[in-house]
């Protein structure tokens, strides 16, 4: 095709000759420009405006809780990445994260179950068990602050958490959580991985010679139940007459059956409410079903014994740990000590530490003269 | 012409106000004729022209001297066109193979026939005959592929011939 073909051409440039641009359209074209420079400075004076306005309000959050109960802006920004990474956890390890982070940091069940009771979500959860784990606070007191509104990065910096303290957590749940992937878990979990064990702290609200109810929750006493007031025996009728004269409490250690009724293997009944019986439900589980522990030394001759192992409950009064099979009793002559905190109370015994206890036997009594934690 | 142009586009590049004033006086007829055969009313091309000649501006320490100004600015032009069309003239935009706006009085023939083209065919109508301008620039210019515009280019003289031969 070729530009040859002048008729076309000629017939064009006809009947284009008039058309030429009007004499006021360059003034049109500059007055456009003039206009569009005014709308640009009057633009980037109010990007300026806004850019200022953004640093000032940066620069005054990061020493004002302007952001409220959110906190500071670099409270809010460290809330914001402990979120993303607590997300991310969560994701990464899949079903239970809550029961899978308190595995990794060694919580005990009792806060593990806690945190489940609470209405927090899976991400929170696991951010509040992290939070109460780094700054050694009871995670109740975590959760309360969370619910009473508080956003994580000032709960953080109200009990000492720094970000980085965060991201060791994170990492330590995460090396666990891939050991345990390995089959090579080093620390056996004290939270429930498999769900068959569950302890139940709380007031006693109903019991027969078959059935128990603690804190809502109804346990089969079977044959092989052992009952266990102050270290000794009781029975059913005996619960029911001390229940006439006002509240009972229980710590029960059950195992869920297949058909999903409770079967209690342990129940320790105590005329006060733990400590740990303070939450709504603390309902645990232990993912261990052997209570097997040959490092146990039990001096057959002498009255004196050392019982090492995991703490499985543990109340104010009693002592449970794995492989010893009897109650052992907690007093005021206990004397309680943990590595790295020196002289401790009773109070500082939680489920899941490993201990080593020095066991007076006198009768069919056990009392712990020393307990010695071994968990920092 | 060419180099004159070259030199004012340098001078332009280099940020002299004075400069992109003698731009306008040698590219705006010929922008002017192109916008004309595709809008084909002087308000609507006015228009063009002025959001064009802001755009140029706009980037006019960006322009290289090598390059060839008239084709980019006609790009841009048509491009602004377009939008124009499609905002005042949702159908016709839409359509534009079949349907042709009367909105302007026809004076002549080939006035007549060239308003039964779409737009986009008159548009190549014009750069090719009127303004001269190569198979290639017109792709680059309207984005079309070469077959595309020879087709348009075929089809507008078809029917410029068959309404001048037979007044229909």
């Amino acid at each position: 095709m070729e530009h040859n073909d002048r008729e076309y051409t000629d017939m064009l440039n006809n009947e284009l000759k008039d058309i030429e641009p009007g004499a006021g359209l360059h003034n049109k074209v500059r007055a456009g420009i003039a206009a569009n420079a005014v709308h640009m400075r009057r633009r980037n004076t109010a990007l300026g405006a806004v850019v200022i306005a953004v640093v000032l309000t940066m620069g005054l959050s990061a020493v004002t809780p302007v952001f409220g109960r959110n906190g500071t802006l670099p409270q809010v920004i460290t809330a914001m990445a402990a979120e993303r990474q607590a997300k991310k956890m969560s994701k990464t390890l899949g079903t239970a994260p809550i029961q899978q982070t308190g595995t990794a940091l060694q919580t005990s069940v009792t806060t593990v179950q806690a945190v489940n009771d609470s209405t927090l979500s899976e991400t929170d959860g696991v951010l509040a068990l992290v939070i109460a784990n780094k700054s050694g606070t009871p995670v109740a007191d975590v959760l309360k602050l969370r619910t009473d509104g508080l956003g994580w990065g000032r709960i953080m910096a109200q009990l000492n958490v720094s970000g980085r303290d965060i991201g060791k957590a994170m990492s330590q749940v995460k090396a666990a959580a891939k050991t345990k992937g390995q089959g090579e878990n080093p620390k056996p979990a004290v939270s429930n991985t498999d769900g068959t064990k569950i302890v139940v702290n709380g007031e006693i609200t109903g019991v027969s010679t078959t059935i128990i109810t603690v804190d809502g929750k109804s346990f089969v006493i079977g044959a092989a139940t052992q009952l266990k007031y102050q270290g000794k025996p009781i029975t059913t009728a005996e619960i029911t007459a001390k229940l006439l004269t006002g509240k009972l409490y229980a710590t029960v250690q059950g195992t869920k059956q297949a058909d999903t009724t409770l079967l209690a293997n342990l129940i320790i009944v105590q005329d006060e409410a733990t400590s740990e019986q303070a939450t709504p439900s603390n309902e645990q589980t232990n993912p261990s079903n052997e209570q097997t522990n040959p490092s146990n030394e039990q001096a057959a001759v002498s009255n004196d014994q050392q019982v090492r192992g995991k703490v499985t409950v543990v109340t104010a009064t009693v002592l449970h740990v794995d492989g010893f099979a009897n109650d052992i009793i907690l007093n005021a002559d206990t004397k309680v000590e943990q590595v790295g905190a020196g002289r401790m109370n009773i109070a500082a015994i939680k489920v899941g530490q490993t201990v080593q206890v020095h066991v007076i036997l006198s009768g069919t009594t056990y009392t712990a003269q020393q307990v010695h934690i071994e968990d920092k | 012409m060419d180099n004159e142009l070259r030199t004012v586009v340098t001078r332009v590049h280099s940020g002299e106000e004075a400069a992109f004033d003698e731009l306008y006086h040698l590219t705006v007829r010929q922008l002017y004729r192109t916008l004309y055969t595709y809008l084909m009313t002087r308000q609507d091309v006015e228009d063009v022209v002025q959001e064009a000649y802001l755009k140029l501006y706009q980037v006019r320490r960006k322009l290289d001297d090598t390059r060839s100004v008239p084709v980019y600015l006609r790009t841009i032009a048509i491009n602004c066109a377009r939008r124009k069309l499609r905002r005042s003239h949702p159908v016709r935009a839409l359509i534009e193979e079949d349907d042709v706006s009367d909105t302007e009085l026809v004076k002549g023939v080939v006035r007549e026939a060239l308003q039964q083209l779409s737009p986009a065919d008159r548009l190549v109508m014009g750069l090719f005959y009127g303004d001269q301008t190569s198979i290639q620039d017109i792709c680059r210019m309207t984005g079309e592929k070469e077959g595309t515009v020879k087709s348009r280019l075929s089809r507008a003289r078809e029917r410029l011939r068959e309404v001048i031969d037979h007044g229909t």
